[in-house]
């Protein structure tokens, strides 16, 4: 019997997949899916570089607050002095750090290779300016400074350079500090910055460092003072907590609300049960095909996934709405409605397979994913669950007075189709004449953490002063020493945006770490002994200082003549490689040496210099455009792809029905939930991001379901009441679990809810306007003719 | 480097804590307790300073001169006129430099926050003026020697880091007033500063 055989077949997938899921399940959050396949732009590798994990992940960005400044910077010395002697924390920095005594050394040993020094520098008229200067620093207050460079460095190179490491900029105060610890603008928090021995984004790691992190500061902090952490790692497992935390209670909530419903209107808690069995099945399948196919499975994939696959609950309920008190086998009553069932999985699948050819492994994802489970939920339903369901079983129909009152108001919606095409009308023109934004490109919103939390996070690094983030120049070359030169070559441009005022400062590589070829010009420049000699005696007349105090100068001199120059590897053992990593990296064999620019007034004028430079690359990045560009590219992509869809539907449609003005009254009322749906979230104020999107997706999954079984209901009135109970039901259940999904914290989960419940709705009350009542059109028999006859032959029974 | 701002500052700040010395002129016998005890009557001083520096790298001496203002609770203004004109102020967390060259003035700041060593020794002098000795002890061994008529603070720096800058910082005083300080940095140069008052009140 070909029905057991599919049973079998069943059977077999699905225990096939839950080996497959396992064993092989693992959970990405790797955003690079989500970035086109073929299109490999520089751009998209620094930003990738940004968001991926490595660099940035492992810095926690800490808070300590609640107490007087006074005890919170003596906390925040304690704390520092514990984490950093810890196995977890690699640096604790809390700004009581100054450069190591054996990095000053190393830059004084180095300085006139690193130092901008040229042939004037040591000539006797620029050496007598700045030895007069050290004279009148020896009687100034702040001489003992003066004294420590002085034999060996009387132009002042060494001091010159440290400022730049320890990033003392003219225009840049530093942090606030108190107490000689950093401290936020209002002097409410003391602020640290770790760096811990975390890999990447594991998860389970920055879990445990974290843990660590708060059962010391307990240990530590004995007053009041309260620990906050921000940062990449930090954030990740707080989201994952408190995705983990709200999809616990909602999964709780929506459970017992669903339970509770759908137990008034079938009183049996065997079918309420069963009702979950074909999403679990199809849930199961489908991260199994994604495993299989892609090795892996995004972690957004697998949310927005279970989202779609979530129109399957319906299938169950149509069947079960659909049990009567004939003698018929629970088989023979689910062969009723598997035509229009089946039509409904193939249109839906249809629109989602589209999914499938964009070149986002994200979005390939999602749509196998999907077809996958909507496929397997329904196989579960018209082979599996008959078994599981009692022969004979009559479902107890309740809620009568909301079905009447439901019935009154559908058997009349038709009534209501000039108001409703007027309302469609409208949704439409505001949709095309709003100035609205409709989309929201920005990449934050697929980060799940709550706005005010995201801010709060700027906000640290604003108050350290840090660079943050977004605005640089990105010279791409070959090798490190070709984009150090790059840098260099840029500088007298550089330096006039900030004369201008264009930028504020910038930071890169080749200033802490000159090129070779820059480095090699600058030995040539320092002068012979004997010469150097000569104008330092010269420089020196008339001044008081003793005889042979320079000394150690000209032999500096001498010795740096031969110095071999420096590369990143020289520094690489130093902290000092630390600051320069961000400015200076190696990717899949191309050297990246982003600028940093701090406060950018206008960014044309910026990106105008990546023009000037023609051998090689150079980019600018304002990195909230350039990951915007990418949301617009995905979202782009996924409102065509879905366009051309709705095309295919159709034809299908018209194929099945045989008839090609049929179709429309499926499509109208799908395409007018989803547009007045987006009319409703624009007005309020909501751009649509990806979770829009999604959920805007699967409306349209549920309007195809709805409206097709809305287009059977004139087969006969008995059926046209059950059918309308199993649609009203099925609606109230999607507005159930995603009406819950609207009180969550979390953007996309909130994102998701209220776009499906406004969704969920707008389709039943469409479907049911566009419908025609009784024995009007014509019955979906006749569309598949082998099913049509097992139809027959089960009423016939 | 941070040490040898903090030697800088260090020498200026005992000029704060020998000005307060200097109004306990009741005590039969000087003692640092009974100096700070009689410090927080001290409102302001204004005085002339001259200043020589004898420096391992120098031929002679550098003379320096000028006026130094005290003010309470914790301002100190050091502006020097010869050879040429530079003013240096201490003031809450933050040390203001500002020099004039060629008629030109370029003012520069500096947070005592950023440099530790500094801050230990501005605690110091701060917690003993609040009548607390604590922290200087902690950080110098204080000597205190002669009568209420002309006494002696001797303050030796006693963690490494100090004394790699700083050797000894010596306050004499006459009366009400100090006489003299005299700072003798590691390596053996000796500044010698000698005050002379305007006003105290």
């Amino acid at each position: 019997m070909p029905d057991n055989v599919m049973r079998i077949v069943i059977g077999l997938v699905v225990l096939a997949s839950l080996i497959v899921v396992a064993t092989r399940i693992t959970v990405t959050s790797d955003m690079g899916v989500f970035l086109p396949k073929n299109e490999s732009s520089t751009a998209a590798d620094v930003l990738l570089s940004q968001l991926d994990s490595g660099a940035t992940a492992n810095v926690v960005f800490v808070r300590v607050r609640g107490d007087t400044p006074e005890n919170l910077a003596a906390l925040s010395r304690q704390l520092v002095d514990v984490w950093g002697k810890s196995d977890v924390v690699e640096r604790a920095l809390n700004g009581t750090q100054t450069l190591t005594e054996s990095d000053i050394e190393f830059v004084e040993k180095y300085r006139y290779l690193l130092a901008d020094i040229d042939a004037t520098t040591f000539s006797a008229d620029s050496l007598s300016t700045d030895l007069r200067e050290r004279v009148r620093g020896l009687s100034g207050a702040m001489a003992a400074l003066e004294k420590r460079f002085l034999r060996q460095d009387p132009t002042g190179e060494v001091l010159g350079q440290l400022q730049r490491w320890q990033a003392k900029r003219a225009s840049n105060k530093g942090p606030r500090k108190i107490d000689g610890v950093w401290f936020s603008q209002d002097a409410q928090s003391a602020i640290l910055v770790l760096q811990t021995r975390t890999k990447g984004m594991d998860l389970d790691s920055h879990e445990a460092s974290a843990r660590y992190l708060t059962t010391s500061f307990d240990e530590v902090s004995k007053g009041a003072a309260t620990l906050d952490m921000t940062g990449a790692g930090a954030f990740a497992v707080e989201t994952r907590d408190a995705i983990r935390a709200d999809v616990r209670l909602l999964t709780l909530l929506a459970t017992l609300v669903i339970g509770l419903f759908l137990m008034v209107v079938f009183r049996s808690l065997r079918l309420m049960l069963l009702l979950f069995v074909p999403l679990v099945c199809g849930v199961v399948v489908a991260i199994a095909a994604v495993l299989l196919a892609f090795g892996q499975i995004h972690g957004i994939t697998l949310a927005f996934g279970i989202t779609l696959t979530g129109v399957a609950v319906d299938y169950p309920i149509h069947f079960f709405a659909h049990l009567n008190d004939s003698n018929d086998s629970p088989t023979h009553q689910v062969r009723r409605i598997w035509p229009t069932l089946r039509l409904g999985v193939v249109t839906t699948i249809v629109a989602y397979a589209f999914l499938l050819l964009s070149n986002f492994e994200g979005l390939q994802q999602l749509g196998l994913f999907t077809i996958a489970g909507l496929l397997t939920a329904a196989a579960v339903t018209r082979w599996v669950l008959p078994l599981l369901v009692p022969g004979g079983m009559k479902v107890a129909h309740r809620l009568n007075r909301l079905h009447e009152l439901f019935t009154a108001a559908g058997t009349n919606a038709s009534r209501a189709r000039l108001p409703a095409i007027i309302c469609v009308a409208v949704a439409s023109l505001f949709l095309l004449l709003t100035e609205k934004p409709l989309r929201d490109f920005q990449v934050d919103v697929l980060s799940p953490i709550p706005l005010e939390r995201r801010l709060d996070a700027k906000s640290v690094r604003r108050d350290l002063n840090m660079w943050s983030g977004g605005k640089m120049l990105v010279a791409v070359a070959d090798s490190e020493q070709s984009a150090l030169e790059r840098t260099e070559s840029l500088k007298p441009q550089l330096d006039k945006l900030v004369s201008q005022g264009t930028v504020s400062d910038y930071d890169m590589a080749s200033q802490f770490l000159p090129s070779v070829r820059t480095q090699l010009e600058r030995r040539a420049t320092l002068p012979e002994t004997e010469k150097l000699e000569q104008d330092l005696d010269a420089a020196l007349e008339g001044l008081p200082f003793k005889k042979g105090v320079f000394e150690p100068f000209v032999s500096g001199v001498t010795q740096s003549r031969t110095l071999k120059p420096l590369t990143l590897a020289d520094l690489s053992e130093r902290s000092l490689a630390s600051h320069l990593k961000p400015m200076l990296f190696e990717r899949d064999g191309r050297w990246m040496a982003p600028i940093l620019l701090h406060n950018v007034v206008d960014e044309k004028k910026v990106a105008a210099l990546s023009g000037d430079v023609t051998d090689g690359e150079l980019i600018y990045i304002g990195l909230k455009d350039e990951t915007s560009q990418l949301m617009r590219r995905v979202i782009d992509r996924m409102v065509t792809l879905i366009a051309i869809g709705t095309v295919c539907i159709y034809i299908l449609l018209g194929v099945a029905f045989g008839d090609w003005r049929r179709p429309f009254r499926i499509l109208v009322p799908t395409l007018a939930s989803v547009i007045v749906v987006s009319a409703i979230l624009v007005a309020s104020g909501v751009a649509m991001n990806l979770f829009h999107l999604t959920a805007l997706l699967l409306v349209l999954g549920l309007g195809l379901d709805y409206s097709l079984f809305f287009s059977r209901l004139p087969e006969n009135p008995h059926e046209w009441e059950t059918t309308f109970r199993s649609l009203w039901v099925c609606c109230l259940t999607t507005v159930f679990v995603f009406g819950l999904l609207i009180v969550s914290k979390t953007p996309p989960l909130h994102s998701v809810g209220i776009t499906a419940a406004i969704g969920a709705s707008l389709s039943l009350i469409f479907g049911a306007i566009w419908s025609s009542a009784y024995g009007q059109g014509q019955g979906i028999a006749g569309l598949f003719p082998r099913k049509n006859r097992s139809l027959k032959e089960s009423t016939s029974q | 480097m941070a040490t040898a701002v903090a030697v800088s500052l260090a020498m200026f700040l005992t000029v704060l804590v020998g000005t307060r010395a200097a109004a306990d002129a009741q005590a039969k016998t000087a003692s640092l307790e009974s100096i700070m005890a009689a410090l927080a009557s001290v409102q302001g001083a204004d005085a002339t300073f001259s200043e020589t520096r004898e420096s391992a790298f120098l031929t002679g001496g550098l003379k320096s001169s000028g006026h130094v203002l005290w003010r309470a609770p914790g301002s100190l203004t050091k502006i020097t006129l010869e050879p040429f004109e530079e003013t240096v102020t201490v003031e809450g967390g933050e040390i203001k430099l500002s020099r004039t060259d060629d008629g030109r003035t370029r003012g520069s700041v500096i947070s005592i926050e950023d440099y530790p060593e500094l801050r230990s020794i501005v605690e110091s002098v701060r917690s003993t003026l609040a009548g607390n000795s604590v922290e200087l002890k902690n950080n110098f061994s204080v000597a205190v020697s002669g009568s209420p008529d002309t006494w002696q603070i001797e303050l030796k720096p006693m963690t490494k880091k100090l004394a790699n800058s700083i050797e000894s910082i010596l306050i004499a005083g006459a009366g009400t007033k100090i006489s003299q300080f005299q700072t003798t940095e590691a390596g053996g140069d000796v500044s010698v500063m000698t005050l002379t008052y305007d006003k105290i009140w």
